[in-house]
């Protein structure tokens, strides 16, 4: 016999773990099924960040370090934390010969930290683990260690299947990321545009590395595409290579910067290697109406690609509340949670979920084998002013976009031949896109 | 069959998710291939950031 709950959440990330922490707290039977057996325990590249303080997805995050607490004005809820943190000041990008991009005044940042951060990189282990405590203290039944294996409706309730043990609710909350089973096993993958398997390697460093404390580097280099941040522990960095090409080796890509670029190796000179971590993201459009026989899917798993640990809070915390008041409205169907799926639609998918970041967020050597590492440097000094600051990454791409449109003039003139080239690769886009999607392979 | 080093392995799932006949998964934070569904069409082996899963004859 499957044991019964009101709800069953499957996946205790971010968005899993608050849906279940609020069903909870509103006084319902909960089972939280994980298939880690350390459910903190983070076994995935992450960028570690939280963006505060600006808006992204027309929501707002404030950290109160008194208070410990990350605070939602726009939903009016919060959320715990009292781990370590540092402050982030916004996004820097470097070219093969070193030329830099900023986003934010840099020295403004050394002057009046926190009033100027746009972020703060946190230990998601201590945020998932505040969670989880929360959790457990509020009688929710926590199954780590168990994998997903079916998934059916019957009569009013799922029934669910994990590694042979049945749980019964009469919804599901489905917040099992990015490459969803819950949304493949729903058949619901199949109706997704599909746009590319995106593989990302992440080393930890230790050491001293001359990149402004507080920065989100983007580098490209002759040989590849690569991440550099440095986290909430003093003398820590990850550097991650990202490539959407299966065939291409994200550890030789890393090797290259770190030991053999003649720009930037020396930055990694002295530095130890402490960790791998590393992922793979299926990247398909987001799920218009995320609900199918009584399962309500929530955070990345609905999503086009990795939201954001905000927008995955926001969604547990919506989603726990849409699932209390169907229960509580005896709506055992999709009328019950019309809650969510109308702030979903209207907050999410209507004005976001049709974005398109274009192939260039595929990494490795996609632009490079356009321009030349001379040609990146000249684009990158163009920009001699520092551009806003911003950790929302749609108001990176629009900031970017409209200050290289300002200078297409200057290009041309200068520089003919550079603009000939932005201009192949742009009426590439789609051709590029669609060897992108021909590389991957599929979850539906 | 497919068997996954676990010295390599970190345990990101990536694999997991992407088998086509839900072959693999996570026992005990570890990685685990099931041979009996596997089809060896090497997804996986080409997926894997760390190069983990590999193909070995029998």
């Amino acid at each position: 016999m499957p044991k019964r709950y009101d709800a069953v959440v499957i996946g205790a990330g971010p968005a899993g773990l608050m849906a279940a922490k609020t069903l909870a707290e509103n006084g319902f039977a909960v089972a939280l099924l994980e298939r880690k057996q350390s459910i903190a325990r983070i076994r995935r590249a992450d960028g570690g960040a939280i963006g505060i303080n600006e808006y992204l997805y027309d929501r707002l995050v404030l950290f109160n370090a008194h208070h410990k607490k990350f605070c939602f004005p726009v939903d009016g809820f919060s959320v715990p934390y009292d781990g370590p943190y540092a402050n982030i000041y916004g996004f820097q990008m470097y070219s093969p010969g070193k030329k830099r991009i900023l986003f934010g005044d840099w020295e403004e940042a050394k002057r009046r930290g926190d009033e100027v951060r746009v972020g703060i990189s946190i230990s998601k282990e201590a945020l998932l683990s505040g969670l989880l405590e929360d959790c457990r203290c509020g009688g929710v039944e926590v199954f780590p260690g168990i994998n997903l294996t079916d998934i059916r409706k019957i009569r009013d309730s799922v029934l669910v299947n994990g590694d042979g043990q049945l749980f019964e609710g009469s919804f599901v909350i489905a917040a099992d990321g990015v490459n969803s089973r819950t949304v493949r096993l729903l058949g619901l993958n199949t109706g997704r545009k599909f746009k590319g398997t995106y593989r990302y390697l992440t080393w930890m460093l230790k050491g001293a590395v001359p990149v402004d404390p507080g920065s989100f580097n983007f580098m490209v280099t002759e040989k590849g595409t690569y991440a550099l941040y440095d986290t909430y522990e003093q003398g820590v960095y990850h550097v991650s290579a990202f490539n959407s090409d299966p065939a291409a080796d994200l550890n030789e890509s890393l090797h290259d910067l770190v030991y053999k670029d003649k720009t930037y190796a020396p930055w990694f000179a002295g530095c130890a290697r402490t960790e791998i971590i590393n992922c793979v993201s299926n990247i398909l459009s987001p799920i218009e109406v995320p609900f199918k026989d009584n399962v309500l899917i929530i955070g990345d798993a609905a999503w086009i690609m990795e939201f954001s640990n905000m927008a995955a809070l926001c969604n547990g915390w919506k989603a726990g509340n849409a699932v209390t008041l169907a229960l509580m409205d005896r709506k055992y169907n999709k009328e019950g949670v019309k809650s969510y799926l109308e702030w979903w639609k209207n907050n999410f998918y209507s004005p976001y979920g049709r974005f398109e970041f274009g192939p260039m967020g595929g990494g490795g050597t996609i632009l490079q084998s356009y321009l030349s590492s001379e040609e990146l440097d000249y684009l990158a000094s163009l920009i001699d002013k520092p551009l806003p600051a911003t950790m929302n990454f749609f108001t990176l791409f629009n900031t970017l976009g409209s200050a290289y449109a300002e200078l297409f003039p200057r290009i041309y003139d200068e520089r003919p031949e550079v603009m000939d080239k932005l201009f192949a690769l742009r009426n590439r886009f789609d051709e590029i896109g669609e060897s992108i999607r021909r590389a991957g392979f599929p979850n539906l | 069959m497919v068997t996954i080093d676990t010295a390599k392995c970190t345990g990101c799932g990536g694999c997991i998710d992407l088998c086509p006949v839900i072959a693999i998964s996570m026992i005990s934070d570890v990685v685990i291939v099931d041979n009996k569904i596997c089809t060896e069409c090497g997804i996986c082996v080409k997926v894997c950031p760390v190069r983990a899963p590999q193909k070995t004859d029998t």
